[in-house]
Parts: C-alpha cells; structure tokens; sequence
C-alpha cells in the first residue's frame, strides 16, 4: 500500500515536471511556430537566476517564482525584438539563430560562473510514508505544474488577450485586418513563454541543480513531448507530458532510469508514427 | 557561355582536389595533417547531409546516427576481425540499412518535416543513451567490450586490404580520407546530373508535381536517405579509424546541431558549401579550444547568431550573389 | 459487348468533414472525346479532378480507367497509367531550366535519346525553345501555363485532366491556346475545366456542368449553354456571352 502511493506520487512527479519543462515551449512552438533551440538554455538562465539571487539572501520564493520568470521574461523579450522577428519565420534560420543562442548562452554562464555545478537543497524537509521518506517538494512542483496549466488554460479561454493570442494562432492576416497589434502580441507571446520556461527552470533546479549545459538534457525532451502533443499546444503538450512522463517513470521503475529515457523516445517515435500530426491533430481538434 | 562555365567549375574542383590529395600532404607538417585529416572525415559527413537536406529536401536532424553506427560498427568488427576491410564495408552498409528501414518508416507515411526532424533527433538520442548505459563486461560483442559512456578505445586503424599489418596512419590516412572525400564530392555531382539526380531535385522542388508525372516520391526518399546514410557511415568509418576511437558522444545532441550548422553557414543546396562550412567552422572551434582567447561556445554562438542575422543564405549562395551583382554592376558601368 | 469508356467514375463520392464536394458523381468519358467541365466556384469541378489523380482518395464509388478499377491507387502509380493533369496553379518545379522540366515528363519516351528528342520537340511545340536554359521559376505566368501544358504532353498521355489551362490569358494567348488544345484532342482523350466560355465554345464536343458536387447536365455545347437551368445557376442571370 505504501509501495503504490509512493509509485503513484513518482509518476505524478515526473509528469509535473516534464510538463513544466515543455510550457514554455508550448506556448513559443505552439503558438507562434518558432523553433527555439536555446529553449534549455532558457530555462537554466532560470535555474541560475533562482539559485543566485537566493544565494545573494533573497527570500527563496521571491527568487523562485517572481526573479526567476522576471529575468528569463526579459532575456526573453530581447531575443524576439532582436533575433526572432527579424526571422520572420524561416525556419531554417530560426533554428540556427537560436540554436547560436543556445552556444552563446552557455558559454557566457561558463564565462561567468564557471563550469562546477551549483544548487539550492530542496526545501521543506521530507515526510515519512510507511517505510519511504519522500521529499515534500515534490508535492510542490506537482502544484507548481498543475496551477500554471490551469492559469493558462484560464487565461486563453477567458481573457481577451488570450482570445487575441488564437485568433492570431488561426489565422494571423485576419487579425491583422481587425485591427489586433500582431507584433505586440507576438512579442508578449514570446515574453511569456521565456517567463514560464524561467519558472520552471527554477522549480527544478533544487532538484536537478543548475549548471551551464543543463539545458541539453531538457530541450530534446522538451520539442519531442510538444511535437507529439500536435496542433493544439497546451492541450496537446499536458496529455504527451502525462503519457511521456508516466512511461519513462514506469519503465524507469520497472528496469533502470536509461530504459526510462528510451521509452519515453520509443513512444514518441511509434506515437508519431500512429498520429503522425500529433495527439491533437486526430483527436481534441477543438481544444485550446 | 555556359559551357564554359561548367568546364571552369570542373578544372577548379580538380585543382582543388589534387592540391588537397597531392600538395598539402606534402607540404604540412604531421601534426597539421592530422588535424586536417578530421575536418576532411567531417566534411564527408557534412556532404552527407548536404545530399540528404539540400538536394533530397529530407530535414534530417539525426545524421550522427549513421556516422555513429559507421563508427561503432567499425570499431566492433576490426576488434573482432583483425582486418579492416570487411569492418570498413560493413561500416557504409550497416547505416545505409539503418537508413532504409527509418525512411521506410518515415516516408511511407506522410510525416512533415518538423516531424521527420524531430524523430531522427530522436533515434540519435536512443542511441546515445543505449551506448552510454554499455558499460561493465556483460555488454561485449564478440571481443569488443562497449564500454559505456568511456566508449571503446583502442580501435585499430585502417590496414591495406589483406595485410593486416601494413596500416594506414597519420600522412597516409590523410590521402586515404582526401581521396575518400574527393570520390564523394565527384560521386554525389555525378549522381546529381544522371536522370536520377534530376528527379531528387525535382522532388525537393515540387513534390506533387512529381507524383503526377508517374514518379514515386517515397522510393525516391528512400534511396537519397540510404545513400546520405551510406556516407555518413563511411566518415565514421574513418572517425573511428583517425582517433583509434569511438564513444557515445557521436550520437549527442551537440554534435547532430554541428553537423547542421555547417551545411547551413556553407549554404543548403550547395555541396561544396557543406565541405568549406564544415572545415571553416571546425577550425574556428579548434582555434577557439587551443587559445582559450574566449568560451567557444560564446564566440561560435554569437558568431552563428550575427551569421543568420547578416548572412540568411549561407556563405556559398551568398558570394555567389555577390559576385554576380558585382559582374553586372562592372558590365554596365563598362 | 461496347468497349469500356477511357475513363468511368461511378458514385464517386469526396466529403471534407460534413462537406460533400462530390456527391455520387457518374460521369463517363469515351476515347478520344474532348470534354469540357464547367460549372460556378465551388461546384467540385477541381476535387474531381483531384480523385481522378489520387490526390484526393475518394470517400465512396469507383474510378475506373479503361475498365480498371483505380480507386484510391497511389498518384505515381495513376499517372503512369496514362492520366496526367496540368493543374489550377501551374505547378512547376521552379528551380530547374525549362528544359528540365519538360525532360523529366518525359520519362515514357525511352532511353536518353529518345527522351532528349521528345524534349525538343516540345520545347518547339510550345514555343519554349530559345528560353530552354532559363529557370521555370523566372518565367512570366502566361509561359508558365504554356510550359506545364507541355509536362502534360511529354508523357504522352491517355487522358489529359487540364483545370483552367487559360486562367490569367490575354485574349491572343487564349486563341492561341484552344488551337494547340484542338490539335492535341486530334490524337487524346481530354478534359477541361473552364470558366471562359468563349473557349468552350471554341474546343469542346461536349459539355458536363457541375453543381454542388453533382451533374447538373451533360451534352453538346451549345445545348447545354442555352439550358436554362444552367443559365441560371452558372450565368446567375439571363446570356452573357463572355467571360464571367
């Protein structure tokens, strides 16, 4: 019985958090098609922007959940007034550009802190469950994940913006014509997606801790669960986080973490070879 | 006019070639010439996604697979073999094999290209980690041992076929691998004038159009994609041989990007653009690494950044333009 | 026993989610007939085309060439069967010379001599010959159409399927036109998708109007184009005799 509930509380976990790794690119890749290389490089520009300035004696949650979005928002905000839009959607050389800024960034972390790993011990102690102890962060991140999915589900379904972002999503000539600001809204579109992508390298840096390459273990992952998720980016992107994040966990369990991460490919690559426009292109067409 | 030009076009790429096969060999030093050697092995596995991506239009993300796979396979065999010719063999054959199978896979459905990007990528990844968690004396092939994320070492070189003792090294596997990315180059411009070479381009120009005029596009695909598998395997072939080594890292993610990058700073649809992008970078990087003047990864970052931002097409379409603009514009102020 | 009809659907049926762009379409199409397709925007004309090709694979009904059923066959496999379209936007393969384009249509013709004669000859035919070494992408549009045309020739097909082969035509160009499309229908079978009537008029032996997604009327010409009903529906109102 305790055995199940901490299975039970692992897959959870693991769903959480590569959801969290893969939002802000759900809304980047999903929303507006850009292919974001540096995607992991956001979100350990995030986890080093927690963990300094928790470090410089800010209150933890001030560092985490408003620096750490705040920082990557605005990292974020220069690359699409500077790099991105002036793409203008090529995507050939939206990933070279970005994949350059994915380099850059990692050399300017190393420049500048080095190459040695850095962390924050994960607060909140453990709770004892039978004979596990389990990490009470864990609960967190689990909540961190949930709450930010359903904000933005919220926020595209009922604010006006969030209704501007779809129309521009469907058809962005025709917003244009009714007088919506595309640029503006791309712009804080991508503004967004780079704080989100900053939240959750922050929520998972006591966990995985931050150094200048983490991002490479993230990105890969991060593009297949979106790419798999299909045309409706955050529905499509929280149902293949779930399905990716339980069957690595789950193989993870049942053999050792490497089988994890190769089922998780494995059922990527037969998944898109099933639906081969993603989990929304068949099913859920009306989702957001 | 334009006869001309091909003729010229022709006399520079044998000038080329012989000054790399004949010249430099005999004018550089051993040390400049091994380093040499590896750019020359890289720049065969850039003229292989040059092939796949800028004339076969197939968004390979993935083209360490085969370059991998043409590595370990080598690696393996000559271990076990003791001779490298039939390793060497089966180090082009493996991967293209690995190729038809995957682009079975890929092109019998109707996959996009983001699609198709993302599950090569995803085979590389597969790979990584399946070599990294071989370590430990249970993961052996024959007498290979697989070595984990360590990878295998000592690889024996390259011998003349049938004597296993005479090798081929250093100087030697210079000209091998110069003359090996000559025939390459050649073959592939050979392949790309036969009817056959028109029909790739002609389906990475309009797809359906093709369909309609009676040609089967997938089948097309899939021997472009065998044959880009083949020549990656053969660089790793030749990566294995040049370093006595193989690991994991010939399937991460930073080497798949590099491969793009430098078909893409060379210029899509060019394959002579992939040979200078490869070489030009590489020696950028291995400039940066051994003068520690900055981070590579800082400069080369920005570099690409500024390179996209300044020079969309590549260097090779790009000078071409320039050049052109320039000839008109002297014509007409003649 | 009659000989089966080149081409013959039966039923054929195309619906995009709850939209039915063909509905039971039975349409036939003897040997050597020059048909014309005509028929308001919208009307499935260019779908039909397009299940004929195996662009489109068919909700329901049959397509059968010569007899044969060929239903839902790859594209390839279908135009190597003798069915060859110029469609709506001519469809070119922008990056090769004019020349190249015209060569790879040409691939039942033989060995490379053969092919490369075939080539020739239709750079002539189309009077493309003095711009063979130009790219197809560079072409003004009047000798894009007129250079897809001549894909559609060199294979030297049974059937051809032309949509619109005069849209954006200046009056000369689509004289011009209707005679090299008479000739062809000398030794093809063609059918035609118009909208300018005057080219109708000129080409066809006989006429089949579609209407959201079904036959309206079928016939020679100049009935079909006096019926009423076909007035109204296509013409929305009483005679005009020129382009609509």
């Amino acid at each position: 019985m305790d055995h199940a509930l901490v299975v039970g509380l692992h897959l959870l976990h693991a769903m959480a958090s590569l959801a969290l790794v893969c939002i802000g690119l759900a809304v980047i890749f999903g929303m507006l098609r850009v292919i974001n290389f540096a995607h992991g490089e956001f979100l350990m520009v995030g986890g080093y922007a927690f963990v300094l300035a928790a470090g410089a004696g800010l209150n933890l949650w001030v560092a985490m959940l408003v620096v750490a979005p705040a920082v990557v928002g605005a990292l974020g905000f220069l690359v699409e007034r500077f790099i991105i839009r002036h793409l203008r959607g090529d995507i050939i050389a939206t990933i070279l550009a970005t994949w350059g800024l994915s380099l850059f960034l990692i050399g300017l972390a190393a420049t500048v802190l080095g190459y040695h790993q850095q962390g924050v011990a994960p607060p909140f102690g453990t709770i004892q469950i039978g004979s596990y102890s389990i990490g009470n962060y864990t609960f967190f991140v689990i909540a961190v994940a949930v709450l930010t999915i359903v904000a933005l589900f919220a926020w595209l379904r009922w604010s006006r913006a969030g209704l501007l972002v779809r129309g521009a999503m469907q058809n962005p000539e025709l917003a244009a014509a009714l007088g919506a600001d595309t640029r503006r809204l791309r712009s804080s579109t991508f503004v967004l997606g780079s704080a989100l992508s900053g939240l959750a390298g922050a929520v998972l840096a006591p966990l995985a801790g931050v150094l200048p390459e983490i991002g490479a273990t993230y990105v890969v992952k991060a593009f297949i669960t979106v790419i798999s998720g299909g045309a409706t980016a955050l529905t499509g992107t929280t149902l293949a986080a779930a399905l990716f994040g339980f069957t690595s966990q789950a193989a993870a369990f049942l053999s050792r973490p490497v089988v994890g991460e190769v089922a998780l490919l494995i059922v990527a690559i037969v998944l898109l070879r099933l639906l081969p426009t993603g989990i929304t292109g068949r099913y859920f067409r009306k989702a957001l | 006019m334009n006869w001309i030009r091909e003729r010229a076009n022709l006399l520079a790429a044998v000038a080329v070639g012989s000054a790399l096969i004949v010249v430099i060999p005999a004018v550089a030093e051993i040390y400049v010439l091994f380093q040499l050697t590896l750019f020359l092995v890289f720049a065969i596995l850039a003229l292989s996604l040059a092939w796949v991506w800028g004339f076969g239009g197939i968004l390979c993300f993935g083209q360490s697979v085969f370059f991998g796979l043409g590595g370990y396979t080598y690696a393996i065999a000559v271990i076990n073999l003791g001779e490298s010719t039939v390793p060497l063999v089966l180090g082009i054959l493996l991967p293209a094999g690995l190729a038809g199978i995957l682009g079975y896979f890929l092109f019998w459905q109707r996959i996009s290209d983001v699609y198709l990007a993302v599950i090569t990528l995803a085979v590389s990844l597969i790979f990584y980690y399946l070599t990294g968690a071989s370590a430990g004396s249970d993961y052996r092939i024959g007498t290979a041992l697989l070595g984990g994320y360590n990878g295998i070492p000592s690889v024996p070189p390259i011998n003349v076929p049938g004597f296993p003792e005479r090798v081929v090294v250093y100087g030697d596997l210079y000209v091998l691998t110069a003359i090996m990315l000559a025939a390459v180059y050649g073959g592939l411009r050979g392949l790309l004038a036969t009817d056959f070479g028109r029909v790739v381009v002609a389906i990475r120009e309009n797809e359906e159009r093709a369909q309609l005029l009676g040609y089967d596009v997938r089948i097309t695909k899939l021997a472009v994609f065998a044959i880009g598998g083949a020549v990656a395997g053969l660089s790793g072939v030749l990566f294995a041989a040049w370093g006595s080594y193989v690991s994991p890292n010939v399937f991460s993610m930073t080497f798949t990007a590099q491969i793009i990058v430098w078909v893409l700073v060379g210029g899509l649809g060019t394959l002579s653009g992939a040979v200078i992008g490869c070489v030009l970078v590489q020696a950028a990087m291995t400039w940066l690494g051994e003068t520690k003047v900055a981070d590579t990864n800082l400069v080369l970052g920005a570099a690409f950044v500024v390179l996209v931002l300044f020079a969309r097409r590549g260097l090779i379409p790009g000078t071409r333009s320039l050049l052109a603009g320039l000839r008109s514009r002297v014509r007409s102020a003649l | 026993m009659t000989q089966a009809p080149l081409l013959e659907t039966i039923a054929l049926t195309k619906r995009f989610g709850g939209v039915t762009a063909i509905d039971r379409v039975d349409f036939r199409v003897d040997a050597g007939e020059l048909r014309c397709l005509i028929g308001p925007n919208g009307a499935g004309k260019s779908t039909f085309f397009r299940c004929l090709t195996g662009q489109f694979r068919p909700t329901g009904g049959q397509v059968r060439l010569s007899g044969r059923d060929i239903t839902g066959a790859a594209t390839h496999a279908i135009a190597r069967k003798g069915v060859s379209i110029k469609t709506q936007i001519p469809a070119l393969f922008d990056g090769l010379s004019v020349a190249e384009n015209v060569r790879l249509a040409t691939r039942k013709a033989g060995n490379r001599m053969a092919r490369t004669r075939k080539t020739e000859e239709i750079l002539t035919i189309t009077g493309l010959s003095s711009h063979a070494s130009q790219m197809a992408g560079t072409l003004p549009h009047g000798q894009r159409q007129w250079l897809e045309l001549g894909l559609v020739m060199a294979g030297s097909p049974a059937l051809m399927l032309l949509d619109e082969p005069t849209a954006g035509m200046t009056r000369q160009e689509v004289a011009r036109t209707a005679e090299l499309v008479r000739s062809l229908a000398e030794d093809h079978t063609i059918i035609a998708v118009e909208h300018d009537l005057q080219f109708v008029q000129m080409v066809a032996d006989a006429v089949t109007v579609f209407h959201q997604g079904q036959i309206l009327a079928e016939g020679p010409a100049d009935a079909v184009l006096a019926d009423r009903r076909v007035r109204e529906v296509y013409l929305g109102q009483p005679p005009a005799s020129d382009r609509c």
